[in-house]
């Protein structure tokens, strides 16, 4: 599914700066970023280049220090923890590279969560949860707890709790860092399957072989957009530059 | 061994703060613990200080009417019950006294016993110097040593010296050694002269109840055959003396019994009490360790990596835990030693064999056995815990997603909640004494003591042999003491509440017992006139006593409403009459001339009738006998205390030798008589409190260490849009939890166990609804408490910070 145009998130000129130890640090420098409404799209750079503070910003889990931040349209970038929390709950849905499940909780109630904290009905929630744990494949574990189940299983179960939702959009960070290939590309498939059928989504990966699957990828490097990229592209350049076989072998332990 | 112990002590020294919140946690536990264990070690199990005081019994009557407890035996039946007990070694007797001692300055009233020749043969406790009377002998005196050394500024020529007692001289046979007391109680006798027995049982007293029968049993028949023996020999008296013995039983009471009998609930109730925040200190303690443990994973699992054995670790990780109990054992010696000092100078003189409590090598030596017992019991469970770490597990755990698991979660839950229910228990307890001890303290004791002073004035036989002469003096020393400014009411009693009472069998005029056995008990009080008013006991009907009550006049009595109740039911008791005793040749009939209210000293203890008779009415045969002590009480209008130099003077003015005593605020004496429980309830409501305070911070621990360790998860929550109250809620709801598991299985415990509270409550049910509701509110409210703290961190955690935290 393409894009339609409508910025759901507008960065202007977002700054981060992290002060520790009396070093003054600028982990975003200055970054303009739109999202479309129905775009995939993926962050990537090296390590400590911003990537993750840029989608913590973008999820409302931490503030800019300067710039301007427009979620659907409205500035999000001075919003109380009240606001914040409840545009988290109802806009945004997050899948963590460590998946982040909560261990005390069944696959059925990690996927409930976030409709308990809408303060949803139990009959509606269950509706919902079978609906996105049957989307991602899951719905024959509800009743089993994260440390029944293998990595990419679990991963599965975090993009059910992001989906169940229906958020404006997902951030996914690093969702595939703790899988092997196989998981790997079976999260991204249910990544782009939940594309196709219209979901924006913004990804963090170092990995250009998943970076591939986004219709627009952003690099970053010391806090800034230092380019950005219309699908395929990115990846002929790294096929080009010998990087992704590299990469790839590593992955398979190779190296 | 010795490298376990160095690591051992090098991790505590590593991490202070454990160590000394458990060192500190321990040291109070087992040192409170151990201070009280030898309060009633002392009190309790020590032996009695005579020869073999396993085979000393007391010898009580029991009459039908005064229950099993049994009360002093008469002269004649002392008698006759030692000339043919074959059962006993040897049996004596006693009867309190006080005596006035003059010709050394200011005259000094003694308390004394007169005893039986053979008493102190019988105890088995040489004299320090001197030798003992024996029976027959007259004008001799054996004397503490505190009275030698205070008195007679510890003079070593004291034996054989002469001294006046009551105006008689008297030379000091022996002086015992320090510390002796007999018999133990309160204010045990400082002085011993002898009782003629022979000439007590053939004169106006041998059917009186007046002495106390101490006896030794002989070592071959058992207590069986003693019984046997004593109920053979009742009989024998019933059968011979049927008025005066109708229905008596003989009973035998260790004398150990005797003496610490009443004090037992209430020590092992504090026992009880003390060891219950011992063990909520322990678990406290095996909490932190459990806690510790989680944070030492890695460290366990490299052990094990580099082959150390399960049982390897567990020896090093006990030998930690007993290090750390071991260091609070030595503590904990320091804080009883400081426990017991601080316990024996508040403590009030009712508890028996105060002056014996002592913490000797034996306790301090328990007190480490118990470190060490609690330190295995407590050190081992943690140990398994840490023990079982994987090793991979912990090696990698910082590359596997999700939230950790929780080891020793569980069991750190089950100490918490543990801890939760004794704190409960103890403060349900504490509620239902304090309640009790409030409503007592409300209770109405049917005199106005505000006000009033109280003294005592004992008259000596050898100035006041006659009992014209003992009526005279009280007669003129109640008028000039009415006549010292500022005193509003004064009048004596020869018995007084709190200081001594007299029970005798009395007859009710249409109502006499079908035996003598039946007749019912009454407490009779000889009293002066203006005694009534000067203590404050309301007139209810009729007239009180005047000063026409006398010889000359119609035999009067006034009885209490409990008296007029019980013998004129549904009748106007004045005009009515009463007589005591219960048999024909008994005194003469007398009027009842008014009724008045009802005296509740001891509002939890059976309460007897009340008859008042005036004391000039009392035959004067009676009165060297009965009357020779008058309790005064003035009543008044400023500083009661202030009157007593007045009141001093007023009776030297009679007689210069003359001394006063026990002089008290008749408020004080019943605050007196509240004193044992009131301590009790003290020390109880601080094992109450120290308990709930411990298991607030072991819940504090838990769930501060919970939020840690889920501090991760916190971060999920706030990243799928939890709100700080749905945090707040989370982290209250597992405080809460706790608290409710523990209050309810307080309260379930409580209810067990409060049931052996009853002989200590007044008019309240051992499982008062209110209490537990209110013991279950404030360990639900410290829960709450306890959590809200780590439940507000939790709350103001960083999202960022709680997602990236391994």
């Amino acid at each position: 599914m393409s894009a339609n145009g409508t910025p759901v998130i507008r960065l202007e000129g977002v700054t981060k700066v992290f002060f520790t130890d009396e070093v003054e640090t600028h982990a975003l420098a200055g970054v303009h970023l739109d999202i479309r409404n129905g775009e995939f799209v993926s962050i990537a750079g090296p390590s400590g280049c911003g990537k993750s503070t840029l989608l913590s910003i973008l999820g409302l889990l931490d503030s800019p220090s300067g710039g301007s931040y427009i979620l659907n349209g409205k500035p999000a970038q001075n919003l109380n923890l009240a606001e914040r929390a409840r545009i988290r709950n109802r806009e945004i849905g997050f899948i963590f590279q460590s998946f982040n499940l909560i261990g005390d909780l069944s696959v059925f109630e990690n996927v409930e969560l976030p409709l308990t904290y809408r303060g949803m009905g139990a009959a509606e929630r269950k509706k919902r949860v079978q609906e996105a744990l049957e989307r991602v494949g899951m719905a024959h574990r509800m009743r089993h707890f994260p440390s029944q189940l293998s990595g990419g299983q679990q991963q599965r179960v975090a993009v059910a709790r992001a989906i169940v939702g229906q958020p404006l959009i997902l951030l996914a960070d690093e969702p595939t860092g703790n899988l092997d290939s196989v998981n790997g590309e079976a999260v991204m498939s249910l990544l782009q399957e939940l594309h196709r059928n219209g979901a924006t989504i913004c990804m963090v990966t170092h990995d250009p072989r998943f970076a591939r699957h986004a219709d627009r990828t952003i690099r970053l490097f010391d806090g800034h957009v230092v380019e950005e990229e219309e699908a395929g592209r990115a990846e002929r350049d790294l096929v080009e530059s010998g990087f992704v076989a590299e990469h790839g072998d590593r992955q398979r332990g190779t190296v | 061994m010795i490298q376990d112990l160095r690591q051992a002590i090098r991790g505590l020294v590593r991490s202070p703060g454990f160590a000394s919140a458990a060192v500190a946690t321990l040291a109070l536990g087992i040192g409170a613990n151990t201070a009280i264990f030898s309060i009633v070690r002392s009190v309790l199990l020590r032996p009695l200080p005579f020869a073999d005081p396993g085979a000393l019994v007391m010898l009580r009557e029991t009459h039908p009417r005064t229950g099993p407890v049994g009360i002093n035996l008469t002269p004649a039946n002392f008698e006759s019950v030692r000339a043919a007990a074959r059962s006993f070694e040897s049996l004596e007797c006693w009867d309190l006294a006080s005596l006035n001692l003059t010709g050394r300055g200011e005259p000094v009233r003694l308390r004394a016993a007169r005893v039986s020749g053979g008493l102190f043969g019988l105890l088995g406790v040489p004299p320090a110097r001197g030798r003992f009377f024996r029976d027959g002998d007259a004008g001799v005196a054996v004397i503490t040593h505190g009275l030698w050394s205070r008195v007679f500024d510890a003079d070593p020529g004291i034996v054989g010296r002469s001294i006046t007692l009551d105006a008689k001289p008297y030379t000091v046979a022996a002086v015992m050694p320090r510390g002796f007391r007999f018999p133990i109680q309160p204010d045990s006798p400082e002085i011993w002269v002898p009782l003629n027995v022979t000439a007590l049982s053939s004169g106006e007293m041998r059917d009186a109840r007046v002495l106390k029968v101490i006896g030794r049993l002989r070592p071959a028949p058992g207590s069986g055959e003693a019984r046997a023996e004593l109920a053979g020999l009742a009989a024998r008296l019933r059968e011979a003396r049927p008025d005066d013995n109708a229905g008596l039983g003989l009973l035998a009471i260790p004398l150990r019994e005797r003496v610490v009998g009443d004090a037992r609930p209430a020590l092992l109730l504090l026992l009880g009490g003390v060891g219950a925040v011992m063990l909520i200190a322990c678990a406290n303690v095996a909490s932190l360790l459990l806690a510790r443990g989680v944070g030492r994973r890695r460290e366990m699992a490299t052990r094990t990596a580099l082959g150390a054995s399960r049982p390897r670790l567990i020896r090093q990780l006990v030998t930690e835990s007993l290090a750390l109990w071991m260091l609070g054992g030595v503590f904990a010696s320091v804080i009883a030693v400081w426990g017991v000092r601080v316990f024996v100078s508040i403590a009030p003189p009712d508890i028996p064999r105060l002056e014996e409590i002592r913490l000797g090598a034996g306790v301090l030596g328990i007190s480490l056995l118990s470190s060490l017992v609690t330190g295995l019991l407590f050190g081992v469970i943690p140990a398994i815990q840490m023990s079982r770490s994987r090793i991979q597990g912990p090696l990698q755990d910082s590359a596997r997603g999700g939230t950790s698991d929780r080891t020793g979660g569980r069991l750190r839950s089950w100490l918490v909640v543990s801890e939760m229910a004794l704190a409960c228990l103890l403060v349900v307890g504490t509620g239902l004494l304090t309640r009790s001890f409030l409503r007592l303290r409300a209770s109405d004791p049917g005199f106005d003591a505000a006000g009033v002073l109280t003294l005592e004035v004992a008259l000596p036989d050898s100035r006041y042999a006659t009992g014209e002469s003992i009526q005279a003096f009280f007669a003129d020393a109640r008028e000039r003491i009415s006549a010292i400014p500022g005193v509003r009411a004064v009048g004596g009693s020869t018995h007084f509440p709190y200081r001594n009472r007299w029970r005798n069998p009395v007859t009710a005029e249409g109502r006499e017992p079908a035996s003598a056995a039946q007749a019912p008990l009454a407490t009779i009080s000889p009293v002066t006139p203006g005694y009534f008013e000067a203590m404050g006991i309301p007139l209810r009907g009729g007239r009180l006593f005047t000063s026409r009550d006398d010889a000359g006049t119609l035999p009067a009595a006034l009885l209490d409403e409990t008296a007029a109740r019980q013998f004129f039911p549904g009748q106007n008791a004045v005009g009515k009459r009463v007589r005591l005793g219960s048999g024909g040749s008994d005194p003469a009939w007398m009027t009842v001339v008014g009724v008045v209210g009802t005296i509740r000293e001891n509002p939890e203890a059976r309460s007897f009738p009340e008859i008042y008779l005036p004391f000039r009415q009392l035959a004067p045969r009676l009165v060297p006998v009965l009357g020779r002590t008058m309790f005064f009480a003035v009543r008044s209008g400023g500083d009661p205390l202030g009157l007593t130099g007045s009141i001093r003077g007023t009776i030297r003015s009679i007689d210069p030798q003359q001394p006063i005593a026990a002089v008290a605020l008749l408020e004080d004496l019943r605050a007196d008589s509240r004193a044992e429980r009131r301590f009790s309830i003290s020390l109880i409501s601080v094992f109450g409190l120290s308990a709930i305070l411990l298991a607030a911070i072991g819940l504090y621990g838990l769930v501060s260490y919970s939020v840690a360790q889920r501090t991760r998860e916190i971060g999920i929550r706030s990243a799928l849009g939890a709100l700080r109250a749905d945090i707040v809620r989370l982290v209250l709801r597992q405080g809460l939890l706790l608290g409710l598991a523990g209050a309810a299985a307080g309260i379930l415990a409580s209810y067990l166990v409060t049931r052996f509270l009853s002989r200590l409550l007044f008019e309240i049910s051992p499982t008062d609804p209110i209490t537990f509701a209110g013991g279950s509110g404030i360990v639900l409210s410290i829960a709450l408490l306890a959590t809200y703290l780590p439940a507000r961190r939790a709350a103001r955690l960083d999202p960022m910070s709680a997602l990236r935290h391994e």
